[in-house]
C-alpha cells in the first residue's frame, strides 16, 4: 500500500521531440496544430468548390489552375498528407490511451452533461478519414470502382456526374455533418490544447466553433444538393 | 420515503463484482446519504450479512475521502456537493438508485464502493510542491500577492483530491486534479522557480499512472464538488508546452 | 511517586527555548541517515514532523489510517491559525499571545511551553506562506487577519473557511516531496494497533494493513505519535468518523502517562443534531461569532419564527453577561451559556436544543457581499445540511464535543515519560491547559512538527544508548501476538449488537454524565455505567467478516474497545479534580453567577495517570504547574 513506489530515476534517454510526441499534452498540441492546417484546407477547398455554382468554366478554370501550379499542388498535398497522418495517429493513440484508462466500464452509464460532439471526436474523425479516402478515389483519381464515367481534368463534369448517384449524395452528406461536428468541438478544444483559455474569450470561441462547424457543413452540403436540385448541371 | 438501492458489491480487487438490490423503507429527509447507508449497514449486520464498504471520514465535504457514483453521477446529482454532504431531501419516494465505485485503471477497487486513489498522491509526489525546507523562510509579508491572484490560487487550491473528476471523465483523465495544483502554484510567486519543471514532471507522472488524456470534454468540472474550472488544465498545458520548448534539465522530478 | 520532571530549561521565560536549543546535542549530518523515525499520523503535527525529519536527512516511516495522508482531520479546520505577527498594529505581541493562551486555558498550562508556542508562531506563517499556502490577502497584497474567540486583537490568519485544509495541504506537499526523494516511506490505510517497547525505550509499532488485514511490525530509533484527538469517545462530535484514541491508548497501556483527560472542549457553534441516525456533528466556524449575534427568545418555548420576534423580546445573552467580549467569549463559557438557556426551556428548533446565530444586523451594516466574502462557504455548508438559508433565516446552533485538551503527558521536549516516545499535536496533553482558544491548535500542531521536534528528537538520538534490534525481537513478536488474538476475539464474540450500537450508548453516558456540566453524582453514575456497558460489549458485540481483508467494522470495534477504557479514565479524572476550570465544569464548584470556580491551592497541577494493568486503578502522577511570570487570577471575560 506504500505511496512511495515511484521514485526519482532519470527518464529514459529519448530525444526531446520523441518525448514530446509520447506525452499526452504534446500529442494534443500536435493534433491541434495539424488540426488547424486541415481546417484551413477545408475552408479553402470549400471556397474553391463553391465556384461550381458559377458554372463549369469557373470551376474548371480553378481546377486547371491547381493542376498547372504543380509546385503549389504538391507542397499542399505533402503538407496535407503529413498533417492527416500525424493528426489521425495522435487522435487514435490518445483515444486508445483513454480506453485503456478505464478497462472496467460503468455498468450504469455516466449521465453526460457535455455536448455529444466532444465525446465522439474519434468517430467523426475516422469518418472524415474514410470520407477523404473515398473522396480521392472518387474525384481526384477517379478509380473505376467508385466513379465509372470519370473524365480526367474535367472536375466540373466529374462532380456533377458523381452526385447523380443518390447513395453518394447521402454518404457525402453524412460525412460532412460528421466533419462539422468534429470541428464544432475541435476548434474549441484546440485552443485549450495550445494552453489558451480566458474567462472572457473562451465561451465566445466555443460558440464560434459550433457556428463554424455548422456553417461549413451546410455550405459543403449545398454542392451535392445543388446538383440534385439542378442548380448545378452540365 | 421508500428507496430501492442497487449497490455494487465486490469482495476485493480480483473479484468480478455485481449489483445487489436493497429496499429501504422509511428514509428520513434530513439524513445525509451516508447516514442512509449507515442505516442499511446496521440492518445488514443485524442479519449477519457483511455491510457495504464505502469510504468516508470528515463527513463535512472537505477531506475528499467519500465518493461513489449515484445513477451515473459522481457524488450524486447536486452540484458542488460531496456525497457525505448530499442530503436525502433531494430524492423522492420510490426512486431507484444505482451505486457504483469510481471506475478507472488508476483507481483499483478495494472493496464494494471503496477504491484506492494513491495514484493521485503520486502525481503530487512528482512535483506538486514548492521545494523549500522548514525554517529559513523570510517574513510572510515580504512576499506581496494581489488579492485577485491569491483568491484565484485559493479557488484551485480548494481541490479535495476526491477523484470525482477522474470518475466523470470519459477518458478517465486526472487533468483537473493535476491542473488544479499546477494552477495554484503557477499563480503565486513562490511557485515560479519550479513552474515549468513541475508541469513537465506532474504531467509525465499523470500518464505513467494510467490516467487518460484530456480532450476538453468538461464533465470533470461539472461534477467537481469544489467547482474547479477547466482553465487549470489550460494552465497545465501552457506550462507544459513552455517547459517542453524552453526547459533544459534532466529529471525535473525531484524538485529538491 | 516523585513529581514528574517536565525538563523546563532554567532562566528567564523569553530565553528558555533559545537556551534549550543551545544545550541540545546534535546528530552529525552524515549519521542522520542511519536513524529511522516512525511517525504515526499525517495531520498538521505528523506531516510537518515527518517532512522536517526527511529534510534533515533522517529516514521516516509515516502512517495514517486514511487512504492518503492528505485526509487527516486537520483538513477540517475552518477558522484560522493564530500567530503573534502583530501585522495589524493593534498591540499584539508574543507576550500577549502567550498571556491570552494561558488565560484562555484557565491557568492550567505550562508557562514555558506556551511561551515557546507564541515565540515560534510567527515562523509558522512564514513557512506556510513560502510553501504556497494561499492565505487571505488585503488589496495591497499583505496578509489579512481576523479576530477570534478569547482575544482582543486580530492575530488570526486564514484561507477562506478552509484554513486547516490549506495548511495541511502545505505540509502534505512537503511530505510528498520527501516521499519523492526517498526519505519518507508512506503507509496509508495502515493502523497502529500497539506500541513496542524494548528495554524501556519506545522502539516501534505493530500496525495492521487495513486492506489486506496483514499485521506487521515496524522498528525505528524513536516513535512519534501525532494521532489527533479522541472526541469521538462521545460518539457524536465534530471529529472525523475515524478519529480515535487507539494509538495513544495502546502507548498508555505500555507505560506512557495520560494527562488531564477530563479537559474536553465543547464547541458552542455546531449544527444541532436532526435525528438518531446522526453520525457526526458539523462545526460552524467560531469566526462566525465575529459578525453573528447569538440570542434566544425571552419567553420559554416561544414558537414564533425568529423574524416574528421583536428585538425587545430577544435575549442576546452573551452580550448581556459578558459586555467586553460579548459573542466572542471563550468556547467553554459560550457553550455553557447556551446549555443554560436551553435547560431553562428557551432553546429553539427541534427538541429545543438550539440557539440563534443571527446575521441580519451585520448584513445590514456590512452588506450581503461582505458577509458572503467572509463566510460564503460556511453559509453554503449550513444550507446544504439544513436546507435553510442563513442570509434570510438565522442559523440554529448548539454545542458539541470538539477538542480534547488532554492526551499523553510530554515534557518540554515533547517526549513522554517513555524514553523515545514523542507525542505531538492534539494527541499530547498540549499547551492549552484546561481550554483551547480558537485557532491555537493548528498553531500548536505546526509548531510541534516544524520547529520543536526536529530539534529535540536529535538530542534524544545523539545521546545514544539505543540498542541494535530487529522486528524479530521478542517484544515485537509478543505485541503481534496480542494484536492478532485481540482481532480473533472480536470476530469470535458474534453477539447481537453492532459496534455503533454500543458506541452510541457509550456516547450518551459520556455526554449526559461527563459532558458540559459534571457533578460528583453524575460522574459516579458514569463510573458505574461504563464498566457495565463495556462488559456487555465484550459479550454481545457482533463483528461480521474476517480479519484477513478490508473490514471497516473490525476497524471500528478496536477503536471502541479503547474508548471504553479511556471513558472510564476520563470520568475518573473528572471526579478527582474537585474544581471547575476551562473545559472541566463541576456544578459543585461555581460562583453564584454560574462561573467556573478554580481551586488553585489544591489543583494547580497536571494530572498524569499511570496504567497499572487490567482492572487496576490508575496511579496519579502530578506535575505541579509553576507560574513565575503571570499571577493566577479568576478568568473574567465580562
Ligand atoms: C471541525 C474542526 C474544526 C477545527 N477548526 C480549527 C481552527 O479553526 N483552528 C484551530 O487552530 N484548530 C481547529 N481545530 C482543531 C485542529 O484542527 C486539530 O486539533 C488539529 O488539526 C489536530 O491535528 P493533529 O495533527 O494533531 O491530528 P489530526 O489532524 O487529527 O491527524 C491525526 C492523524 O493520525 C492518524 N491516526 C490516528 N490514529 C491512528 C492510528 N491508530 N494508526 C495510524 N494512524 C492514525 C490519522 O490518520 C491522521 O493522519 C478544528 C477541529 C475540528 C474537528
Ligand atoms: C480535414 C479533417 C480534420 C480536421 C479539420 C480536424 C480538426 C481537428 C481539430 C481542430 C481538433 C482539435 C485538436 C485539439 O483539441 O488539440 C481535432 C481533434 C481530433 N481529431 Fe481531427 N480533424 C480532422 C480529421 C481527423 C481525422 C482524419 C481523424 C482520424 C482519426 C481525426 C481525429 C481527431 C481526434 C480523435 C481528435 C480529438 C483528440 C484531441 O482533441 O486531440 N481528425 N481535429
Ligand atoms: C461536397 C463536398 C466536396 C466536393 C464537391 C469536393 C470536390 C472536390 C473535387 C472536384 C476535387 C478534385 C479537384 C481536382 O482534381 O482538381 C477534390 C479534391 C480533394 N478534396 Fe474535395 N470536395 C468536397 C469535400 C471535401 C472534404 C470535406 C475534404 C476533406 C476533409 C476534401 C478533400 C479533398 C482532397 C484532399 C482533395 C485532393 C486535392 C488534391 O488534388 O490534392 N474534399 N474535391
Ligand atoms: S478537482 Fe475536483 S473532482 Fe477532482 S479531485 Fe479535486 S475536488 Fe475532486
Ligand atoms: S472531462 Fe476529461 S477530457 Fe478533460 S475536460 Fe475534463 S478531463
Ligand atoms: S467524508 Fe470527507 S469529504 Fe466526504
Amino acid at each position: 500500500m506504500s505511496v512511495a513506489t515511484a521514485n526519482v530515476e532519470a527518464p529514459a534517454k529519448v530525444s526531446r521531440l520523441a518525448a514530446f510526441w509520447q506525452s499526452q499534452i504534446g500529442k494534443k498540441f500536435i493534433s491541434a496544430l495539424t488540426g488547424i492546417v486541415l481546417f484551413l484546407f477545408v475552408i479553402g477547398h470549400l471556397l474553391g468548390n463553391l465556384q461550381a455554382f458559377q458554372g463549369m468554366d469557373k470551376l474548371n478554370a480553378y481546377a486547371h489552375f491547381l493542376q498547372s501550379a504543380k509546385g503549389l499542388l504538391w507542397t499542399t498535398r505533402v503538407v496535407l498528407l503529413g498533417a492527416v497522418i500525424l493528426h489521425a495517429t495522435a487522435g487514435i493513440q490518445l483515444y486508445l490511451g483513454s480506453r485503456a484508462a478505464r478497462p472496467v466500464p460503468y455498468r450504469a452509464p455516466l449521465v453526460p452533461s457535455s455536448p455529444v460532439s466532444s465525446r465522439t471526436m474519434i468517430w467523426t474523425g475516422l469518418l472524415t478519414l474514410a470520407f477523404v479516402v473515398y473522396h480521392l478515389l472518387d474525384l481526384t483519381l477517379g478509380a473505376a470502382v467508385v466513379h465509372a464515367g470519370f473524365v480526367p481534368g474535367d472536375a466540373y463534369f466529374n462532380l456533377v456526374a458523381t452526385f447523380h448517384n443518390y447513395g453518394k449524395v447521402i454518404f457525402y452528406g453524412i460525412s460532412l455533418i460528421g466533419l462539422g461536428l468534429h470541428l464544432s468541438h475541435g476548434l474549441y478544444s484546440m485552443l485549450q490544447s495550445l494552453g489558451f483559455r480566458s474567462q472572457l474569450w473562451t465561451p465566445r470561441f466555443r460558440a464560434a466553433a459550433v457556428v463554424i462547424g455548422l456553417v461549413l457543413a451546410i455550405f459543403y452540403i449545398l454542392i451535392p444538393v445543388g446538383v440534385v436540385t439542378g442548380l448545378i448541371r452540365l | 420515503m421508500r428507496l430501492t438501492l442497487e449497490i455494487w458489491r465486490q469482495k476485493n480487487a480480483d473479484d468480478a463484482g455485481r449489483f445487489v438490490r436493497y429496499d429501504m423503507e422509511d428514509v428520513d429527509h434530513h439524513m445525509s446519504f451516508l447516514e442512509m447507508l449507515d442505516v442499511l449497514n446496521q440492518r445488514l449486520i443485524g442479519k449477519g450479512e457483511e455491510p457495504v464498504a464505502f469510504d468516508s471520514d470528515c463527513r463535512e465535504g472537505i477531506c475528499g475521502m467519500c465518493g461513489f457514483v449515484i445513477n451515473g453521477q459522481p457524488h450524486g446529482s447536486q452540484p458542488l456537493t460531496t456525497v457525505c454532504q448530499l442530503h436525502m431531501r433531494f430524492f423522492h419516494d420510490g426512486e431507484v438508485l444505482r451505486l457504483e465505485p469510481f471506475r478507472a485503471k488508476a483507481f483499483p477497487v478495494v472493496k464494494d464502493l471503496a477504491i484506492n486513489r494513491s495514484a493521485l498522491d503520486r502525481i503530487i509526489t512528482a512535483g506538486g510542491y514548492v521545494s523549500i525546507n522548514a525554517g529559513g523562510a523570510r517574513d510572510a509579508n515580504s512576499i506581496l500577492i494581489g488579492k485577485k491572484e491569491a483568491d484565484q490560487a485559493m479557488d484551485a487550491a480548494a481541490c479535495i483530491g476526491c477523484g470525482a473528476c477522474v470518475a466523470a471523465c470519459p477518458n478517465a483523465s486526472a487533468s483537473l486534479f493535476t491542473g488544479a495544483k499546477i494552477f495554484q502554484l503557477a499563480l503565486l510567486p513562490q511557485g515560479q522557480p519550479e513552474r515549468k519543471a513541475r508541469s513537465l514532471a506532474m504531467a509525465e507522472r499523470h500518464a505513467e499512472e494510467g490516467f487518460g488524456s484530456c480532450t476538453v470534454i468538461g464533465e470533470c468540472s461539472e461534477s467537481c464538488p469544489k467547482g474547479i474550472q477547466l482553465e487549470v488544465i489550460a494552465r497545465m498545458n501552457k506550462d507544459f508546452l513552455a517547459g517542453s520548448f524552453t526547459y533544459r534539465e534532466e529529471s525535473a522530478g525531484g524538485g529538491g | 511517586m516523585a513529581p514528574l520532571d517536565s525538563r523546563i530549561p532554567t532562566g528567564p521565560l523569553d530565553k528558555k527555548w533559545t537556551k534549550r536549543k543551545e544545550d541540545l546535542k546534535l546528530v552529525n549530518p552524515a549519521n542522520k541517515r542511519k536513524y529511522t523515525i516512525i511517525v504515526v499520523g499525517t495531520g498538521l503535527a505528523g506531516a510537518s514532523a515527518a517532512s522536517s525529519f526527511g529534510e534533515l536527512g533522517y529516514n521516516v516511516k509515516n502512517f495514517c489510517f486514511q487512504d492518503t495522508p492528505r485526509r487527516a482531520h486537520s483538513i477540517a479546520a475552518q477558522g484560522g491559525i493564530n500567530a503573534a505577527k502583530a501585522y495589524q498594529n493593534d498591540g499584539d505581541s508574543v507576550w500577549r499571545l502567550f498571556y491570552d493562551t494561558i488565560k484562555g486555558g484557565d491557568f492550567r498550562a505550562r508557562e514555558a511551553n506556551v511561551y515557546r508556542l507564541a515565540e515560534v508562531s510567527g515562523d509558522i506563517i512564514d513557512q506556510c506562506t513560502a510553501q504556497g499556502v494561499p492565505f487571505a490577502r488585503e488589496y495591497g497584497g499583505l496578509l489579512a487577519n481576523r479576530s477570534f474567540g478569547g482575544a482582543l486583537v486580530s492575530r488570526t490568519f486564514y484561507a477562506r473557511g478552509q484554513t486547516g485544509q490549506q495548511l495541511l495541504l502545505g505540509a502534505y506537499s512537503s511530505l510528498m516531496r520527501q516521499v519523492q526523494l526517498g526519505k519518507v516511506q508512506m503507509f496509508p490505510r495502515t493502523e497502529m494497533l500497539d506500541l513496542v517497547v524494548i528495554d524501556g525505550r519506545a522502539r516501534g509499532i505493530v500496525a495492521r494493513d487495513l486492506v489486506t488485514g496483514k499485521v506487521e511490525s515496524h522498528i525505528g530509533d524513536a516513535v512519534v505519535l501525532a494521532t489527533g484527538g479522541y472526541g469521538n469517545l462521545y460518539y457524536l462530535s465534530t471529529n472525523a468518523k475515524g478519529s480515535n484514541t487507539t494509538a495513544i491508548w495502546r502507548a498508555h497501556r505500555k507505560g506512557a502517562f495520560f494527562a488531564n483527560p477530563c479537559y474536553t472542549q465543547i464547541h458552542p457553534t455546531c449544527i444541532p443534531r436532526s435525528g438518531d441516525y446522526q453520525s457526526k456533528l458539523t462545526l460552524m466556524s467560531e469566526s462566525l461569532r465575529n459578525d453573528g449575534r447569538i440570542w434566544v427568545p425571552k419567553k420559554a418555548s416561544d414558537k414564533r419564527s425568529p423574524d416574528q420576534i421583536p428585538e425587545d423580546e430577544r435575549d442576546y445573552y452573551l452580550e448581556r453577561k459578558y459586555p467586553t467580549y460579548g459573542n466572542l467569549a471563550p468556547r467553554d463559557i459560550a457553550s455553557r451559556a447556551a446549555k443554560q438557556v436551553c435547560d431553562a426551556g428557551l432553546g429553539v428548533g427541534p427538541g429545543g436544543l438550539g440557539v440563534y446565530l443571527d446575521f441580519s444586523e451585520s448584513t445590514k451594516r456590512l452588506g450581503k457581499r461582505a458577509i458572503a466574502e467572509r463566510y460564503g462557504n460556511l453559509f453554503e455548508m449550513y444550507e446544504r445540511i439544513t436546507g435553510e438559508d442563513p442570509y434570510t433565516v438565522p442559523m440554529r446552533i448548539y454545542p458539541a464535543v470538539h477538542y480534547t485538551m488532554g492526551g499523553l503527558w510530554v515534557d518540554y521536549d515533547l517526549q513522554s515519560n517513555l524514553p523515545g516516545l514523542f507525542v505531538l499535536g492534539e494527541a499530547n496533553f498540549s499547551d492549552h491547559g484546561a481550554n483551547r482558544l480558537g485557532a491555537s491548535a493548528l498553531m500548536q500542531g505546526l509548531a510541534d512538527g516544524y520547529f520543536v521536534i526536529p530539534y529535540t528528537i536529535g538530542d534524544y538520538l545523539a545521546r545514544g544508548g539505543i540498542a541494535k534490534a530487529t522486528t524479530d525481537h521478542a517484544s515485537f513478536k509478543e505485541a503481534e501476538k496480542v494484536v492478532e488474538e485481540r482481532t480473533k476475539k472480536f470476530l469470535a464474540i458474534n453477539g447481537k449488537h453492532s459496534v455503533d450500537h454500543f458506541h452510541k450508548r457509550l456516547g450518551e453516558i459520556m455526554w449526559n454524565d461527563v459532558g458540559m456540566a459534571r457533578s460528583k453524582e453524575s460522574l459516579e453514575r458514569a463510573l458505574k455505567a461504563i464498566p457495565e456497558l463495556r462488559a456487555e460489549f465484550w459479550q454481545d458485540v457482533r463483528v461480521p467478516g474476517s480479519g484477513a481483508d478490508f473490514n471497516q467494522e473490525l476497524e471500528k470495534v478496536g477503536r471502541l474497545a479503547d474508548f471504553f477504557e479511556l471513558g472510564e479514565l476520563l470520568a475518573w479524572d473528572a471526579l478527582q479534580r474537585n474544581e471547575s476550570c476551562g473545559g472541566h465544569f463541576r456544578v459543585e464548584y461555581q460562583t453564584e453567577d454560574g462561573e467556573a470556580k478554580r481551586n488553585d491551592d489544591e489543583y494547580t497541577y497536571a494530572a498524569a495517570w499511570e496504567w497499572k494493568g487490567e482492572g487496576q486503578p490508575w496511579a496519579l502522577n502530578k506535575e505541579p504547574l509553576v507560574f513565575e511570570n503571570i499571577h493566577l487570577q479568576t478568568r473574567s471575560y465580562k
